[in-house]
């Protein structure tokens, strides 16, 4: 046994030498032959030939090498490709034979491949491919952290950032970064807002990232060096159409000429969207510990774990508290990998998506496993019979993989074509927050291993005849299999498929159904102000525009005038930060000047600086007091509006209307990018403004005080226009004006308000659209899997239904019958599955809003749902069941 | 000539390629024509060169196998032998063509 099996693989080994190493193959075949013709004109010689007689006839005795030689290499190769070429043929016979059962195999696994592939994709991309820097692992982000203040993760003063620095043990380096936004011109004008990141020197060089042209920052670009600017890929691709020339032309930001040094590669701008980077010329310890605005990358050193970091970074924070314990009260650190703050919360989404997938891929993997199993009972039969005619028992099992392979490759090809598509829908629906989304293509390997696993499903049990036959004894199969017998374990096996698609498609089903639910609950939720016909401007102010804080307020003030007399306007006004943008929001701690807070009170508050007509614009209802008016100028009273929030945190049952807030003039960065204006020292309240989300969603409003802003010099505001008129025509109106007022003033970031609710609501609607197209799907291949089965179970009980009703038992009986056996594998299939439901869908909460994962509701429409569309299923081989002549039935036997 | 040679019937080559070789000596591609030839008294006539796809054929299906080596007159040449494989099926094709002859003998006798 072992000995033929070892000549078998040694022929093989042959067979593939041949066809990799064929010339040497051929001149083995040349000296053969002419060691034959040698040998045999020697023998003819010995008999008494001459020399050239006895070659010419053992010439011809031989027959004609190159007949021979051509003959010989027909069998090496090609007998393998002959079979070969037999099975394929055999192989489409027996698809296009049966259209129906090919068809279904065929989408089955397409739908699978298809699905796995373009979702492990798009999570593959997003969560498991490393980051495109060197050694991307050692890459860590800090933050500062104040528990009191509940802070997790705030930015660090310079100062605290060099010491960390100077003192830690576990880091090779740190460098700091502060984004913020500048305003590019050229000489005719053309202002554009970008994206501005300073760095300290060593940034690029810690990270690994390289330029494409010119040069980065290097290690005399520090303190009291000149200014000098990187660009990113897509900024000189845009803004300089690539110029080649760009390295040492001027750029010119906010009004300073500054030298540009180099263009950074596409993959390696850090944060992502940066425009500039500019070097920190400035030194750290110039700053205060107080102003924490500066962000902090770090790269671990080589051996050094991120525990190990954290420990030592809390130490050095806990040493730098001792020595400044006024500024750094509280104040400690939190260290996270680059990677997993990247990936951030997208993570559950797409592991629930990748779970949902894995459960498709199974349910396609059953379904074709039992189609291929119902088929085997038939296929048994017509096996033993060709083993009986002299089939080898291997060649049988080459023509039924070679069958499995040709369904399995059109299912494959069919899912690739699904997997493209897959891929580029998933990003067209994706929420623009998944990081990276542009960078995503089809991956091949991904593609590969869920292919190979559909092929493998479909090889494994495609040879079930086979290890049928090998089993049983051929005579036998041939007498029972013409009549069809069952054999009891193969249909366990598949009834066991069907239960377990039942389950699955049950879970996937529910999983949905509660996330639909949840997507209703958040559509319904009032964010605070009504999104339908606003438009949304951006400006940002520069000194060169607006040289002092009066300036500021007068421009904003008489642009917004401006636009108010605009056709179809009805309300316009400014605000610092929009609601659910993802704009930094400012919060500090606050007191009254006539009232202590009580201790266990979060004493902190979001400051906002709106203009007078915002709340209208935005129609957020001001439901005590006033709002605020023109006449809140600098000149007047400090005036605040709070929110609900606020007024239920401090003020119980007491009315907060005309109580005082103190002093809390705000410093944020090294240009004070916020701050009320230096004569005002308390702010009075003057009313109280229906809550409005500002942090998503899902979250509640926090307690907030609106500044008018007319009394503060915020440089960067958002405009919100409510509009009777298009956005089209207004937007371009509006921009008519700004460039009356001022030719080097960019608009920017122009939006809708519906634009900026459904950028709220679109991970959810995309999890959701996805997870229900999941349950559909595994709803659709489940119906199949229960069709399937019990069609084969009443194809092959023909006989039985036939004496039966030719015994007298009526259809209804009959059907019965059949539908029962449905009904147990549905019933069964969803048991499993509500209990499976229950315990899994605890991992879904974190998506869900307002939503029990077990919403009893839920679970009990989705089993209802199953067992419609299971009975379905099993009503229509139920009934061909009563369609059968007991005459054509029993002749069949 | 030609009624005193009979030409093989398709097949029965590997099967007497296989006969030649199941002496045990592993044979080259020459021996085993001069064999087939001796064997038959001469009564079989084919062209030496047929054997050769025939061998090569034989060898892909593993049933029998070759190795380079010295023939009695100091050359090189290739030495083909009977693998497991192939004892197994020449019993199996020995008793095929017993049954075929058999069988054609009884309807000629009969005829």
């Amino acid at each position: 046994m072992i000995d033929a099996l070892i000549d078998r693989l040694r022929a093989l080994r042959l067979r593939v030498m041949t066809t990799l190493r064929p010339e040497r193959a051929w001149s083995d075949l040349d000296e053969e032959m002419r060691f034959h013709i040698q040998m045999e004109a020697d023998r003819l010689k010995r008999e008494g030939f001459s020399p050239k007689d006895a070659r010419r006839r053992a010439m011809i005795r031989f027959g004609g090498v190159h007949r021979y030689q051509v003959q010989t290499r027909e069998v090496r190769g090609t007998q393998l490709g002959e079979d070969t070429m037999q099975d394929i043929k055999y192989a489409f016979r027996m698809i296009l034979k049966n259209p129906g059962f090919s068809a279904v195999a065929i989408l089955t696994l397409a739908l699978g491949i298809g699905a796995n592939a373009s979702i492990y994709t798009v999570v593959e991309a997003v969560l498991l491919e490393p980051l495109p820097f060197h050694e991307p692992d050692a890459l860590t982000l800090l933050w500062t952290k104040n528990d009191e203040q509940n802070q997790e993760k705030y930015m660090v003063s310079p100062m605290d950032f060099d010491d960390w620095r100077q003192m830690n043990a576990t880091f090779e380096s740190m460098a700091g970064f502060w984004p913020t936004t500048g305003t590019v011109t050229e000489v005719e004008g053309n202002p554009t807002r970008v994206r501005v990141v300073y760095t300290t020197e060593n940034f690029f060089s810690l990270l690994g990232a390289a330029q494409v042209l010119g040069r980065t920052f290097a290690s005399d670009d520090g303190p009291g060096s000149a200014i000098v600017a990187v660009l990113s890929h897509g900024f000189w691709q845009r803004r300089f159409g690539g110029d080649p020339a760009i390295v040492g032309q001027t750029l010119t930001l906010d009004g300073n000429p500054i030298e540009i040094i180099g263009v950074l590669r596409a993959e390696h701008a850090l944060p992502d969207g940066t425009d500039v980077w500019l070097n920190m010329t400035w030194t750290m310890q110039i700053q205060s510990r107080y102003a924490r605005w500066m962000s902090a990358i770090g790269r671990l050193k080589p051996d050094q774990e991120l525990s190990a970091a954290r420990a030592d970074m809390i130490g050095v924070a806990a040493r730098v508290e001792q020595e400044n314990p006024d500024s750094n009260r509280g104040w400690t650190v939190t260290v996270q990998s680059l990677h997993a703050e990247m990936v951030g919360d997208t993570r559950t989404a797409l592991l629930v998506l990748l779970g949902a997938t894995g459960l498709i891929l199974l349910i396609a993997c059953a379904n074709v496993a039992n189609l291929l199993l119902s088929r085997s009972e038939v296929r048994a039969k017509e096996m033993a019979v060709r083993v009986a005619f002299g089939a080898g028992r291997g060649r049988l099992v080459r023509q039924l993989v070679t069958e499995s392979l040709l369904l399995a490759g059109f299912g494959a090809a069919l899912g690739l074509g699904i997997a493209h598509l897959g891929v580029r829908a998933l990003l067209g629906l994706a929420p623009t927050t998944l990081p990276a989304a542009t960078d995503i293509t089809l991956d091949g390997t991904v593609l590969g291993v869920v292919a190979s696993v559909s092929l493998l499903t479909g090889i494994l049990f495609g040879l079930a005849p086979i290890a049928r036959l090998l089993r049983s004894e051929v005579h036998s199969t041939i007498r029972d299999g013409a009549r069809s017998t069952v054999g009891a374990k193969g249909h366990r096996v598949q009834n066991a498929f069907v239960v377990a698609q039942f389950a699955m498609a049950l879970m996937l089903v529910v999983g949905a159904g509660l996330l639909v639910q949840s997507f209703e609950n958040l559509r319904k939720i009032d964010a605070g102000f009504t999104s339908a016909g606003v438009v949304t401007v951006e400006l940002d102010l520069s000194q060169a525009v607006a040289p002092s804080d009066m300036e500021v307020i007068d421009f904003y003030e008489q642009f917004e005038r401006r636009i108010a007399e605009l056709p179809g306007v009805l309300a316009v006004g400014d605000a610092s930060t929009l609601p659910l943008g993802t704009e930094l929001d400012y919060e500090q701690t606050i007191h009254f000047v006539d009232r202590e807070i009580d201790r266990e009170l979060d004493p902190r508050a979001y400051l906002r600086p709106i203009s007078p007509g915002f709340f209208a614009a935005m129609r957020t209802p001001i439901v005590a007091g006033r709002d605020f008016t023109s006449a809140d100028r600098v000149d007047a009273p400090g005036v605040v509006l709070i929110n609900e929030a606020f007024a239920n945190q401090f003020f119980t049952n007491e009315d907060p209307v005309g109580e005082k807030i103190g002093d809390m003039r705000m410093r944020f960065g090294p240009l004070g990018a916020i701050h009320v204006t230096g004569a005002i020292s308390e702010s009075e309240i003057v009313g109280v403004v229906s809550d409005i989300k500002y942090a998503g969603l899902r979250s509640d409003a926090r307690p907030a005080l609106y500044f008018s802003g007319l009394q503060s010099s915020v440089r960067r505001r958002t405009i919100a226009i409510r509009s009777a008129s298009a956005s089209g025509p207004l937007v371009s109106a509006v921009r008519q004006e700004l460039a009356a007022m001022n030719p080097t003033v960019a608009l920017t970031d122009i939006q809708t308000l519906d634009e900026v609710m459904a950028g709220a609501q679109s991970r959810d609607r995309f999890s959701t659209l996805l997870l229900s197209l999941f349950g559909i799907v595994a709803l659709l291949l489940a119906s199949v899997g229960v069709y399937g089965v019990l069609s084969y179970a009443v194809a092959q009980r023909r006989g039985e239904v036939g004496i039966r009703m030719a015994l007298g038992a009526d259809a209804g009986a009959v059907r019965a019958m059949v539908l029962g056996d449905g009904a147990r594998l549905v019933f069964t299939g969803i048991g499993v599955g509500l209990v499976a439901a229950a315990a899994l869908s605890g991992l879904l909460s974190s998506q869900l809003f307002g939503v029990n994962p077990r919403e009893p509701m839920i679970y009990a429409g989705v089993t209802i749902t199953l067992i419609v569309v299971g009975l379905v299923a099993s009503y229509v081989p139920a009934w061909r069941a009563t369609r059968v002549s007991p005459v054509t039935a029993m002749r069949a036997e | 000539m030609t009624s005193t040679r009979t030409d093989l019937l398709q097949g029965t080559l590997d099967l007497l390629i296989l006969k030649t070789l199941h002496v045990g000596e592993p044979m080259h591609g020459w021996g085993v024509a001069v064999r087939i030839q001796q064997l038959s008294d001469d009564a079989l006539q084919l062209n030496q060169g047929s054997l050769y796809p025939a061998l090569h054929r034989l060898e892909h299906k593993g049933w029998i196998r070759s190795e380079w080596g010295t023939s009695e007159n100091n050359r090189r040449a290739k030495f083909y032998r009977l693998t497991t494989l192939g004892r197994r099926q020449f019993a199996d094709q020995q008793e095929q063509w017993d049954l075929f002859s058999t069988a054609v003998d009884r309807i000629l006798a009969a005829g």
